[in-house]
């Protein structure tokens, strides 16, 4: 910043009290409108902020795992002591980005951070790239399936072609090399580009899944032909027709081992050296996620700890006090595995002394440890002066049942359903409207709840994160 | 009517849960209208033999098994065996049960001398036993959880708890699990095993009381939700 801006900092101010407006009338939704006040105030406040920001701004973009990728991302920069203005829980429209830019800027115009990482919806890309010129847009994926709303692929992909073509050369791209679309697209941008991609026979087919699109070289049409797929169109591919072939990878991972719907390991080779990672969520998906947000530290020059760190920290928030909208009722999951982490749990839920129904969700599956003992290590006795009801679930649902018994609770308070949706629709039965359902499920358990709640709608799925 | 339920080294022995035993005893004395309470015994702290009249022990790592172990040795393991002369019952589990044993002898490591209060001995094997069990035995039908590495060998003065139909039980070679010697017993069950279990564990209540009070009928209590975990414990795969 050369100097103080009166007009950018009225913006700034003004924002900020709408984004605490919207935050004290509780109306939700609301992430938007600080944005867009603040842009009416200065319009080119996005290009004004960011482009003081020292180690400036890295996108994050296509159909799906943006999230996933961007909070990576934000993890390995916060191991790398990175203070990071991250649109995490805002819109991914340039006004969603405007109001997270608004509310983690100083009055003066200064940001309070030093790093900025903006997760971008595929079509508003081309719009924010008006206003932001990135170090790093890191690109995972192109899905036709999500693309309705937003009309053909291709008329998608010549955006993008057309804003990368318009972006300065400084800009780097992060791509998914096996993403023929992508790839075709960043061999074509002019731009350097650092490839990712798997390189694990033992994890591909041969064939592509009915479900998958582009299958078309996107420079001559021609069908591809595949000898790994790994993902929908995902693999390694070339063209008979012009010749294109995926590019070679400069980050790789292999030897992927996949733990049920637990946790994904896999050695990553190429620029960061060779490392072995553990990511504790599923599925091959995950893996492009992670290798994404990978790619991204590596263009900006983070260090491998910090990519590691980042990596190993990303499971640990995962459904701790997570809040979910459903039914009228909020639903608050909170993870449980072991008796002291249990303990934490208990005495938060304790503390809340109201007469509604707490779901506890036992599983004992390898994720879970198959040893359920800890139960009883775990001081259930503190729930028993709660009002209840307590309904228990999953696998290990009398055995839940029968700890909240010799805890103290009253038998006629107890109700053991096995089947988790089941449960799940009994509790949220027992929450008043307007009540908090408060569920504490073993990891597997977890995993199976969000499921069932992602098929009703009440969260995302994994892959849309 | 009163009942005092010693919790053996409370704090170095209860790895998996094993704390759940002396809860459900103190609970299902408690709903039949009997006193009870627990009293945690640690190393280091003499034990009194007239004052419980059940004793929980439970399993612990190598590196604790060895402290318990000097500790038995001085002192508190002769007070333990004045306890049982004079009608108190013990129930130990994993560790413990080693313990109780003649000896445990690990491997190249010293050997480890027991209390003898069961007539078996305990030689380390090079892999672990880990999974649900069911035995069949006195007491009916128990299920449980082992987690153990030492394979435990019975003499002709002890007889097994039950004989495995899931599991490895004592050994993994003879079918048996666990002893019963007198008014000792031991197994590698945890789970932990008398909530699941309430026959097992109203048997011990009713032994325990006998050093006070004679014959005791105890009366019956509303088992179903023990039942259905259980049941469920018995689906559950190896």
């Amino acid at each position: 910043m050369a100097g103080f801006d009166p007009r950018l900092s009225a913006a700034i101010v003004a924002g900020r009290a709408v984004a605490a407006a919207v935050r004290a009338s509780r109306l939700g939704g609301g992430t938007s409108l600080p944005g867009s006040v603040a842009q009416r105030l200065a319009p080119t406040i996005l290009s004004d902020v960011t482009s003081a920001l020292p180690e400036g701004v890295v996108l994050v973009s296509g159909t799906n795992g943006k999230t996933t990728t961007s909070r990576l991302l934000s993890n390995m920069f916060s191991s790398a002591h990175l203070r990071v203005l991250h649109n995490r829980s805002g819109s991914n429209l340039v006004r969603g980005i405007v109001s997270s830019v608004v509310v983690s800027t100083h009055a003066s115009g200064r940001p309070a951070a030093d790093v900025a990482l903006f997760e971008t919806d595929e079509a508003a890309l081309p719009l924010v790239l008006r206003e932001v010129e990135p170090r790093v847009i890191v690109l995972n994926n192109l899905f036709r399936d999500q693309l309705d709303r937003y009309g053909e692929l291709d008329t998608l992909y010549r955006a993008w072609e057309r804003a990368l073509a318009a972006l300065g050369a400084r800009t780097t791209l992060a791509v998914n090399a096996d993403d023929p679309a992508l790839a075709r697209l960043a061999a074509g941008s002019g731009h350097d580009v650092l490839y990712f991609g798997l390189d694990a026979p033992e994890q591909a087919s041969r064939e592509l899944p009915h479900a998958a699109d582009a299958a078309a070289c996107a420079s001559c049409r021609s069908p591809l032909e595949y000898s790994a797929v790994y993902v929908s169109h995902m693999g390694e591919y070339s063209c008979p027709g012009c010749g294109f072939s995926r590019p070679e990878l400069d980050l790789a991972a292999s030897d992927i081992r996949l733990e049920g719907t637990a946790a994904t390991e896999f050695t990553v080779r190429g620029s960061y050296g060779e490392f072995r990672a553990r990511l504790n969520v599923p599925g091959l998906y995950n893996v492009y996620n992670a290798l994404a947000a990978i790619a991204g530290a590596r263009t900006l020059g983070l260090a491998r700890e910090a990519v590691e760190q980042g990596l190993r920290s990303f499971s640990a928030a995962f459904g701790r006090f997570e809040r979910v909208r459903a039914e009228g009722r909020d639903l608050v999951l909170a993870l449980v595995k072991n008796p002291v982490g249990c303990n934490e749990v208990i005495r938060m839920f304790a503390s809340q002394p109201v007469p509604e129904p707490l779901l506890i969700v036992i599983n004992d599956r390898i994720a879970d440890g198959r040893d359920v003992s800890w139960l009883w290590d775990a001081d259930f006795e503190m729930l028993a002066s709660l009002p209840g009801p307590f309904v228990t679930s999953g696998l290990r649902a009398h055995d839940m049942a029968l700890r909240l018994k010799y805890a103290g609770v009253a038998v006629e308070q107890i109700r053991a359903v096995e089947r988790i949706p089941q449960a799940l629709h009994r509790a949220v039965e027992l929450t008043s409207p307007g009540g908090t359902l408060r569920i504490m499920p073993t990891y597997t358990a977890m995993l199976e709840l969000r499921e069932h709640m992602a098929g009703l709608g009440w969260v995302e799925p994994y892959w849309e994160e | 009517m009163r009942l005092v339920v010693g919790f053996l080294y409370a704090r170095l022995m209860n790895i998996y849960g094993d704390r759940g035993n002396v809860v459900a005893l103190l609970q299902r004395a408690r709903w039949r209208g009997i006193e009870a309470e627990a009293v945690a015994i640690n190393a280091g702290e003499p034990l009194e033999p007239d004052l419980c009249d059940l004793y929980v022990f439970g399993g612990g790592q190598d590196k604790e098994q060895y402290v318990v172990a000097e500790d038995l040795a001085r002192g508190n393991g002769e007070r333990l065996r004045a306890a049982v002369e004079s009608g108190a019952v013990v129930l130990s589990v994993c560790g413990g049960y080693q313990l109780l044993g003649h000896y445990y002898r690990p491997h190249g490591g010293e050997e480890l001398r027991g209390l003898g209060l069961i007539d078996a001995h305990t030689v380390a094997g090079d892999t672990r036993f880990i999974g649900n069990v069911v035995l069949r035995g006195e007491f009916g039908e128990l299920v449980g959880f082992e987690n153990h590495s030492g394979r435990t060998y019975l003499g002709s003065g002890a007889r097994p708890l039950g004989r495995v139909t899931k599991g490895s039980g004592n050994n993994g070679e003879d079918g048996t699990e666990g002893a019963v010697c007198g008014r000792v017993y031991g197994t590698y069950l945890h789970g932990p095993l008398l909530p699941k279990n309430p026959a097992l564990a109203d048997a011990l209540i009713a032994r325990a009381l006998e050093r006070r009070y004679g014959q005791v009928r105890l009366e019956p209590l509303d088992n179903s939700l023990e039942q259905m975990a259980h049941r469920s414990a018995l689906a559950r795969p190896r």
